[in-house]
């Protein structure tokens, strides 16, 4: 996984908390490299659901909650730090539909060995998307933090519903978004 | 735990990561120096390519704006893809202007009855092919030309064909020359036909000239014995006879001149009868002249007519009238006659066409003949059916003969070994004979040693046509 998630991560951590639960957790997932994580660097998967969980205990706060809050942190730095992929006229769901053929297949080029998740996307309308979540790394909850911090984004009405396929492990999620004209 | 321990933790961890970053930098830093050598190296390659490009397709634009034809890429739709700077001088308007018309635009509207080769796309069941066709185009400043037009399809580096490449070469001066040659043509084949009645009618001229001589001694003949008619000495008898009418017995016992009147008269009378009678044989000698007469012009009128009708004909009669027409050259040129007649065919022909021909061939021996000065000079005609059922009317003579290198030449137009000749005699001979479905030969063993010229027609009107009804 991309280090710029763990950076995120653990400034996330030491706003939203403090820099002591960050040094905690990080102690407590007695990290190789003891957490000394760079924004260009890649580091396995596990080390950043090591952290979650801990964090999960000693915040005494659900996984999924973390993660939902660590999206909605993390598109806000996507907008500081990537201007580019939010020109002016965009909204919500055209942003979304391109998040697969756009914006991820982008950052594949910058980085060859990024594990993206795989969206496919359907617009029913106007004012409805469809998005298929599948991955892996069963990252749908960062998924949906990441959606509801585009709609803040993007100040949009739009309404978000999530469907976890069953027995699949959380690998594959629906997400439906309708948007409600004002 | 100590904030200052906290402190010490994460200012470690910084500086691991800055180190990390750094050695990640530096990682990236030396992959992109070489990336950059790389590139410098490839640009370096490219720009040698682009040279090389650059130069290829200078050659080949040289060498399509060299071409003596005009180049063409049409799309199937018609629209002009590229054109060529030779273009220019052949329609007027510049490669610049011809992009994006059609062909279309480019011909002449009233030619537009062959759209497919028009637009220069023909297709097979294997896809577009090669055509070659002519092309009405009108001129930027409206004259109008023709071209001719090789176009072949045009195939793109996939293998699929985008468009035809069609190249155009003004035929124009050509079509007009051709048009003059075939005009030409038809005038010489008119002057030949012309030259052919002439001979007829020559023909005519002289038999009846002969004829006319007989019938002027005839004539002549005829007014001397009128002249020295006995009739003057019978009037003489009856003046006498009228003198002494008072006492006619005394006169006729006593005078020694009444006394011999009655054996005078009776000579007298004799003379008269006898007379008359070579008066009535020349009176008829005259007539049977003058009836030979109308037959020669009433023949020669049947041959003014042009391109008579078909009719059945024994062919020894079109050999024999061909004869006639010569009978008084070959007189005078002590020319010996055989006839061969093994034959007796008939043909479904028009009159006209087939004595002409004959008549040439009998003219062309004569010439032969008079050159030759042989002491027996003959012509030796020849009617007969051969194996292939045709019929053959040959003409052969003994004078100068042909060289082998004329025989093949001497059906072609303009031919001519005579003087005076006009050389079409034998081509146009030979058009007819096409015609009428059947053709000439010739054939001689050299120089010296004659020729023959024959005829072959197909027999009859039953084997000409087997569809026609008999009758
Ligand atoms: C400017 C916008 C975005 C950027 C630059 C971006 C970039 C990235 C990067 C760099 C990763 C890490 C890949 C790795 O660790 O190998 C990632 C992961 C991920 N992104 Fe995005 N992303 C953007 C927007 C979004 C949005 C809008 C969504 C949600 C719809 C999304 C969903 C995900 C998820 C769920 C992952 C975690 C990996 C997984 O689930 O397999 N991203 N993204």
């Amino acid at each position: 996984m991309k280090g710029i998630v763990f950076t995120e991560f653990l400034e996330m951590v030491e706003k939203t908390f403090s820099p002591e639960t960050a040094d905690q957790i990080i102690l407590a997932s007695e990290l190789p490299h003891g957490g000394a994580y760079t924004a260009v660097g890649t580091y396995p998967h596990a080390e950043m659901v090591s952290l979650v969980v801990h964090l999960s205990e000693v915040s005494a706060t659900p996984v999924p909650d973390l993660l939902r809050t660590f999206g909605r942190h993390l598109f806000s730095r996507f907008v500081a730090l990537y201007p580019a992929f939010f020109p002016s006229g965009m909204d919500t769901l055209t942003f979304l539909a391109g998040v697969e053929t756009h914006i991820h297949a982008e950052v594949l080029k910058l980085y060859p060995d990024a594990q993206l998740p795989r969206f496919d996307t359907r617009r029913a309308g106007e004012d409805e998307l469809v998005m298929d979540y599948r991955s892996d790394r069963a990252m749908h909850d960062l998924a949906e933090g990441l959606i509801h911090g585009c709609i803040q984004h993007f100040g949009e009405r739009v309404h978000l519903r999530k469907e976890v396929v069953d027995g699949t492990g959380g690998t594959c999620a629906r997400f439906v978004l309708r948007r409600e004209r004002l | 735990m100590s904030e200052i321990e906290l402190l010490q933790r994460r200012l470690s961890r910084e500086r691991l990561a800055r180190k990390e970053a750094e050695r990640l930098l530096e990682e990236k830093s030396r992959a992109l120096f070489e990336t950059n050598l790389k590139l410098q190296e490839h640009a370096t390659h490219l720009e040698a390519e682009i040279t090389e490009r650059k130069r290829t397709e200078a050659r080949f634009r040289n060498i399509t704006e060299s071409l003596a034809e005009g180049l063409l890429l049409v799309a199937p739709d018609g629209v002009i893809l590229y054109a060529n700077q030779r273009m220019t001088n052949l329609i007027g308007h510049s490669p610049g202007e011809l992009l994006g018309k059609t062909i279309r635009d480019l011909v002449v509207p009233a030619a537009e009855g062959q759209p497919a080769r028009a637009q220069f796309w023909e297709f097979e069941d294997t896809g577009p092919v090669c055509i070659t066709a002519d092309l009405e185009l009108c001129h930027k400043d409206g004259h109008r030309l023709t071209a001719q037009v090789h176009a072949a399809p045009y195939y793109d580096s996939s293998g699929t064909c985008r468009a035809m490449i069609g190249a155009l070469t003004d035929i124009s001066d050509r079509r007009r020359a051709e048009a003059e040659l075939v005009r030409l043509n038809d005038r010489l084949v008119e002057a030949s036909r012309l030259a052919g009645m002439a001979e007829v009618a020559t023909g005519v001229l002289h038999n009846v000239g002969n004829v006319l001589n007989s019938v002027n001694v005839s004539s002549t003949l005829i007014r001397d014995q009128l002249r020295q008619s006995r009739l003057s000495h019978l009037l003489r008898a009856i003046a006498l006879l009228r003198e002494h009418e008072a006492n006619l017995p005394d006169f006729l016992s006593r005078d020694p001149r009444g006394r011999q009147l009655p054996a005078f008269l009776q000579l007298v009378t004799t003379h008269l009868q006898e007379e008359n009678l070579r008066l009535l044989k020349e009176a008829d000698g005259l007539d049977a002249n003058l009836q030979h007469i109308k037959h020669i012009v009433a023949m020669q009128q049947s041959f003014a007519r042009v391109g008579g009708a078909e009719e059945t004909i024994a062919a020894r009669d079109l050999l024999e009238q061909a004869i006639e027409l010569h009978t008084g050259a070959l007189q005078r040129d002590h020319i010996e006659l055989i006839r061969h007649y093994q034959a007796h065919p008939t043909l479904l022909v028009d009159r006209h066409k087939v004595v002409q021909i004959l008549v040439n061939f009998l003219r062309n021996a004569r010439h032969a003949l008079a050159e030759a000065k042989v002491p027996t000079p003959t012509i030796t005609v020849l009617l007969e059916t051969t194996p292939e059922q045709t019929v053959r009317l040959a003409v052969t003579d003994n004078g100068i003969g042909i060289p082998t290198e004329n025989l093949t030449r001497i059906f072609s137009h303009g031919f001519t070994t005579k003087r005076d000749g006009h050389g079409f005699g034998l081509h146009s001979g030979a058009l007819a004979a096409r015609e009428m479905g059947g053709r000439i030969t010739v054939a001689s063993e050299g120089p010296g040693r004659g020729a023959t010229f024959a005829l072959e027609l197909p027999a009859g009107a039953a084997s000409r046509n087997p569809l026609r009804p008999p009758g």
